[in-house]
């Protein structure tokens, strides 16, 4: 086997693209491995990681496009460099109504919604001049600086016009999904959420028992922080009290500034004239001021249900030890820890708190109150759950929802480690993610020599690629499915320990499940 | 007020980055466009060092 590599200065193509090539390149004959990226360190990094860095790609920088392979002796190299260029270059010409001005669209379209998801940096000043032009935006990128984030919101609610992010994974909009999202019903549920793979989880189990949503805004990670003070929140909240579609309003939130909860609690009570239910990852249940708050996704989507007739599937402490006992019969006694491997901050985040309140120290690069910070988000220790999502792992690279690629090594990596017991991890299905989420990433559990694999995949029998059809890749892989996060951290829980904690799962069951 | 717009008129969007979030939006039968800033960049940038080296 020999290394090929080639850089192609000054080429950008987008990293969807490449993933996509990279994949097809492997299935070219003599070729054994292959990496298209663009030459970010951490790209770089990665292509070290699998063997195949060489001179001329330590020395490309990030505008460069580098072809990493690895080939069988004796293959003619030209012809798989031709074939190469072929795969990466012809996608590039797929017939699409581009502008290569923003003033040109923005006049030609009139748009009322723009989706930007450039590199941090340059998405600032886009978005800066998209609100000053009166459009609502939603940003996806992350990497905004807390003050830059600050001031569009200002100069946003000056103008009278929304930004959903930055770091926004998720709205639906009548329906429609914008970046992440799952086709879900129509109803009268409307969420305002700075937590998006929350809003994907609560609307699919909503799903699941024949509830639908009016609208979701994603109003990103920190808006309901101290120094943005919820301001989209607030708008969107106002939006969703005059929209005669939306009967009941539900707020999504990892752990929001305590100063902030207690205005917006303020806020629903002199403006909103609708039924508010909260989500806020790390607040008990209790109300603050008209909303009901509920301490998970789990028990969030199980009191919606209640307040619509349904009840979500039954779910019961002996029916989950028993599982959690078939499921650890055949673990070795040194198998001991949990890894949660994650795509998805928000719950990664509650994934953190439900094992906090279990009793189980747990790492994480997201900690939560007292758990311990994981200092090097590359390396687990212990029981451990990391999101790949997190800036750290997004520099220079598309979120792992896109490109699973580092989620695939950090589970495999996770695989080879004789000492973990569980490992759990997220699948996304719906708008804006591969045609086979849960294909793209078994290969990363192939190998797996005596870890039991939950997984929460999230999605809805309306979804493209085929609820059924992802479940039974997952289940065929060895995967056990769960009906939320929630259920999956508590048998993964009951699975580590060997049902040792079964009564702290008792005592917590209505604060988890709501039921 | 322009946000308004976004639940009481169709939708009608620019996307600005990552090509897979237009082919989901087109997928959904949305009025979309594409918006290619680093292209217009790079061509700007082009342009530069051509007329440089002409002058």
């Amino acid at each position: 086997m020999e290394k090929l590599s080639v850089v192609k200065r000054g080429i950008y193509i987008d990293s969807i693209r490449l993933m996509k090539a990279t994949e097809q390149l492997k299935r070219v004959k003599g070729v054994v491995d292959a990496f298209v990226s663009m030459a970010t360190e951490t790209n770089k990094e990665l292509i070290s990681e699998i063997g195949l860095l060489t001179e001329e790609i330590r020395s490309a920088g990030p505008e460069d496009l580098v072809i990493a392979l690895a080939i069988q002796e004796g293959v003619d190299k030209s012809k798989v460099l031709e074939e190469a260029d072929k795969i990466i270059f012809s996608s590039q010409f797929e017939k699409k109504e581009e502008f290569l001005s923003l003033d040109t669209a923005l006049s030609s379209i009139k748009p009322n919604l723009a989706v930007v998801s450039l590199p941090g940096e340059e998405a600032v000043e886009v978005t800066r001049q998209l609100i000053i032009r009166g459009v609502n935006v939603h940003l996806f990128s992350d990497h905004v600086s807390i003050e830059d984030e600050v001031t569009l919101k200002r100069l946003a609610y000056e103008k009278g016009v929304l930004l959903l992010g930055p770091g926004s994974g998720t709205t639906i909009i009548k329906g429609k999904g914008i970046c992440f999202a799952n086709n879900v019903l129509k109803g009268d549920i409307g969420i305002v959420a700075s937590a998006g793979t929350g809003v994907q989880e609560v609307v699919a189990i909503l799903d699941s028992c024949g509830i639908g949503i009016s609208h979701a805004f994603g109003v990103g990670g920190s808006d309901l922080s101290e120094r943005v003070g919820g301001i989209m929140t607030k708008m969107c909240l106002d939006l969703l009290q005059e929209d005669d579609g939306t009967k009941d309003i539900c707020i999504i939130s990892k752990m929001p500034s305590p100063s902030v909860v207690s205005e917006l609690g303020n806020f629903c009570s002199s403006r909103i004239r609708k039924r508010v239910l909260g989500c806020f990852l790390g607040i008990e249940r209790r109300k603050i001021g008209p909303i009901d708050m509920e301490p998970t996704l789990h028990s969030c989507a199980s009191r919606i249900a209640k307040i619509k007739g349904k009840r979500l599937d039954t779910l019961n402490l002996s029916k989950l030890a028993s599982k959690a006992e078939a499921l650890s019969s055949s673990l070795r006694n040194e198998r001991k820890y949990i890894r949660g491997i994650y795509s998805g901050g928000t719950l990664s985040h509650e994934a953190v708190i439900i094992l906090t309140k279990l009793g189980v120290k747990v790492y994480s690069n997201t900690p939560f109150n007292k758990s311990p910070l994981l200092e090097d988000p590359r390396k687990s220790i212990g029981n451990t759950v990391v999101d790949v999502g997190d800036e750290i792992f997004t520099r220079g690279r598309a979120h792992p929802m896109i490109d699973p690629t580092i989620k695939k090594l950090r589970m495999k990596e996770e695989l080879s480690c004789r000492d973990v017991a569980v490992l759990m991890f997220d699948v996304e299905l719906g708008y804006g993610v591969s045609d086979n989420p849960a294909g793209d990433l078994v290969s990363s559990i192939e190998g797996n020599s005596g870890s039991v694999i939950l997984a929460r995949l999230i999605g809805t029998t309306s979804d493209k690629q085929n609820l059924a059809r992802q479940r039974r890749i997952l289940e065929d892989a060895g995967v056990t499915l769960c009906s939320s996060n929630a259920e999956m951290v508590v048998l993964a829980c009951m699975i580590a320990t060997r049902c040792k904690i079964i009564s702290n799962v008792k005592r917590n069951w209505r604060d988890i499940f709501g039921i | 007020l322009g946000y308004k717009a976004l639940i009481e008129d169709e939708l009608r969007l620019i996307n600005i980055g990552l090509e897979v979030f237009y082919t989901s939006l087109k997928e959904q039968g949305l009025k979309v466009a594409q918006v290619n800033v680093k292209a217009r960049k790079k061509l700007e940038k082009e342009l530069e060092e051509a007329l440089e080296r002409l002058l």
